[in-house]
């Protein structure tokens, strides 16, 4: 769970964000380089970015809410 | 029709003196800033020492600009030669003719900059501005490269040579932005003519404002919207055109399926890629422009001008992930002063335009002259979004969107202007349609096309000739009109550099207002107390016993705080005078002195 302490907190935030920023940068690429993806591959993809997004934004709430 | 078919219709204007007239005009600058006495300057600022040569020079170089935009063919080369020297005049006369730099706070950043070059890291808990560090370290890695002393040398000069670097994105953003060659070529120019809004001094803000334009050209230039039959749709009822905006919010629309790319695969993964290092770059910079940016790539997205809506998600995760990680000695136990304006949009109107028009009523004559080159600005963009007839309303939306900040930030009073700029390359081109309209986009103008028969050419130019020059002697006016005490002497710079020699470890240097060239050296050492900055009520009394109280080693009294205090907050002439005698009675001596600014040192207690 999210910690009080905002170094305890980051790394997380950090991983989750790093994580968001890589799967959406495989999206663009997909995208500008029309590669085939299957649409099973496709549904994967984007459900990830979803979830790490969500998260991220959860994470960033409960810190802006505890630490504020 | 389009603008070379519609003027190559009407006669050819008399040969090319465009040129001859924009030398001269620069020859007449010449001689204004040689001859501009910076010591008699008044309560209007710069322009109260600019004398005739100036106006004469810059209504040459208008007059020139104005016959080379409408001359068959347009010479694209002068027109940029002519467009440099009206930026030189605007933003450079200021730099030539003050002896020092404008504005405290470029000094303050040269002291960050200075701080960050020679510790290696930032001052945690000082300054809000040292939790988006990106610009000083970018400023202290040029002094260790240029072996530059100090940033000082660097701002004196920061306003034009900012103002230039903007004109290459400006130009890309005219030439992909959907308007005419020539009326491209008018907007940039309205940019700078209108462009008061003096953020282009040594600042995180300056820098960043040249990271939002260059990536704003960049997909501008990397996608263009898709023809998907909108001149069918775009009839002329309201009704039709209500029912096409919505297909702004489409799920294809904001998948980037309606904006297509000519680039191939290779230039357009390294656009983003850049792009992303330049995003990156913005939210570890500055506070304000990666949501400006976000808003600005949104509405791209919407009008079809962005092809991936990746690059729109990659800012706000950037922004928003340096908020909550790298800026938390900022927001940590004060977040309030993010958020706590949200939806206050008429208080953070308050705080932006009507708390401004106070003081002395050559204050108020600015003030309001700024106003006035505002709203005519978007009075001239609204009848240009009515007159063109474009291939996506992007221009529309740029200039809109960044007004989307003021329900969430009043940014101290300053976000009203900062809207303003950050929208401002789209308005102006907009208020450039107004004159040159484009004609042949499918979405079909609301007005109808207005035919100006055998003298258009001559009506044209006259247009052009009155709206740009009038917009660059507002400017000149409004945008030096503060400089009576943002403007310093070398009397000024001299105190405050006696007072940082004779200060001594945990003592203060005192000031009565924020209007000195101060904060380059010692940060986090030697604390500046300023008696204005205090909250409350300012008046003289307030002035003398805030001082009293917190009976400062040094104080520094000079001409800049003594005109802050006649202009802005009207007290009578001669009241500085009046408070170093009070000092002076009260245990203070006069260290040194010069002609315009006069150290103080407190000797025994009172």
């Amino acid at each position: 769970m999210v910690a009080a302490d905002p170094i305890a907190a980051a790394p997380l935030t950090l991983a989750v964000l790093i994580a968001s920023i890589v799967l959406l940068s495989v999206r663009a690429w997909l995208g500008v380089t029309g590669a085939t993806v299957n649409r099973r591959s496709a549904l994967v993809l984007n459900g990830l970015i979803v979830l790490f997004v969500a998260v991220f934004g959860v994470i960033v709430i409960v810190r802006f809410a505890t630490l504020a | 029709m389009t603008s070379a078919r519609r003027f190559s219709a009407l006669p050819e204007p008399p040969g090319g003196s465009s040129l001859w007239l924009g030398s001269t005009g620069l020859l007449l600058w010449c001689v204004s800033v040689v001859q501009a006495d910076f010591s008699r300057m008044g309560s209007f600022g710069l322009v109260t020492v600019l004398g005739w040569p100036y106006f004469a020079g810059l209504a040459l170089l208008v007059a020139g600009f104005a016959m080379e935009l409408l001359h068959v063919p347009l010479r694209s080369g002068r027109v940029l030669v002519l467009v440099v020297g009206v930026i030189v005049v605007l933003f450079g006369t200021a730099s030539a003719v003050e002896p020092t730099a404008r504005l405290t706070d470029s000094w303050v950043h040269a002291g960050f900059v200075q701080y960050v070059f020679e510790h290696g890291r930032v001052l945690e808990n000082y300054d809000a501005r040292f939790s988006w560090p990106g610009g000083f370290s970018l400023g202290a890695v040029l002094v260790g490269s240029t072996g530059l002393p100090s940033a000082v040398d660097l701002l004196r000069w920061a306003p034009p040579v900012f103002e230039l670097l903007y004109l290459p994105p400006l130009l890309v953003i005219a030439r992909f932005s959907g308007v005419g060659v020539r009326a491209g070529w008018l907007g940039v120019l309205l940019f700078y003519a209108t462009n008061w809004i003096d953020q282009d001094y040594f600042s995180p803000q300056a820098l960043n404002y040249l990271f939002y334009l260059v990536v704003l050209a960049t997909v501008l230039a990397c996608w263009q919207p898709s023809r998907i039959g909108v001149a069918a749709r775009f009839g002329g009822a309201v009704r039709d055109r209500l029912a096409a905006a919505r297909g702004a919010l489409t799920r294809r629309r904001l998948a980037g399926h309606d904006a297509v790319s000519a680039w191939n695969n290779g230039r357009v993964l390294a656009a983003l890629g850049l792009l992303s290092l330049l995003m990156l770059a913005t939210a570890i910079s500055h506070q304000l422009t990666p949501y400006a940016l976000i808003l600005a790539l949104a509405a791209c997205l919407m009008t079809r001008r962005l092809g991936r809506p990746e690059l729109l998600l990659i800012a706000m995760l950037l922004a928003v992930g340096w908020l909550s990680l790298g800026a938390s000695n900022y927001w940590i136990g004060h977040l309030s002063d993010i958020f706590g304006s949200v939806g206050h949009v008429s208080n953070t109107f308050g705080s932006n335009v009507t708390h401004r028009v106070t003081g002395s009523s050559s204050h108020r004559w600015v003030v309001d002259l700024r106003i006035l080159s505002t709203t005519g600005l978007f009075v001239l963009a609204g009848i240009g979004a009515l007159r063109r007839s474009p291939d996506s309303r992007s221009l529309e939306l740029l200039a809109a969107a960044p007004f989307t900040l003021l329900g969430f930030q009043s940014y101290g009073g300053e976000g009203l202007l900062r809207v303003v700029l950050f929208g401002l390359p789209f308005t102006t081109l907009l208020a450039a349609s107004a004159v040159l309209p484009n004609r042949v986009g499918p979405i079909r103008s609301v007005l109808p096309e207005v035919r100006l028969g055998r003298q258009g050419r001559t009506v044209l130019r006259a247009s052009v000739i009155v709206m740009v020059l009038g917009f660059c002697l507002l400017t000149t006016v409004v945008r030096g009109g503060n400089d009576a005490f943002e403007a310093y002497s070398t009397g000024e710079l001299s105190a405050v550099n006696f007072a940082y020699d004779h200060v001594r470890p945990g003592e203060i240097i005192g000031a009565v207002a924020p209007y000195l060239p101060i904060g380059q050296d010692d940060v986090g050492t030697i604390p500046v107390y300023v008696a204005a900055d205090q909250a409350g009520p300012v008046t003289r009394q307030t002035l003398q016993s805030d001082l009293q109280r917190t009976r400062p080693s040094l104080i520094i009294l000079s001409q800049s705080q003594e005109a802050w205090g006649e202009i802005v907050e009207d007290y009578p002439k001669g009241w500085e005078r009046t408070l170093a005698g009070q000092l002076q009675r009260d245990g203070y001596r006069v260290a040194a002195t010069w002609p315009n600014a006069t150290v103080l040192r407190a000797t025994s207690t009172p």
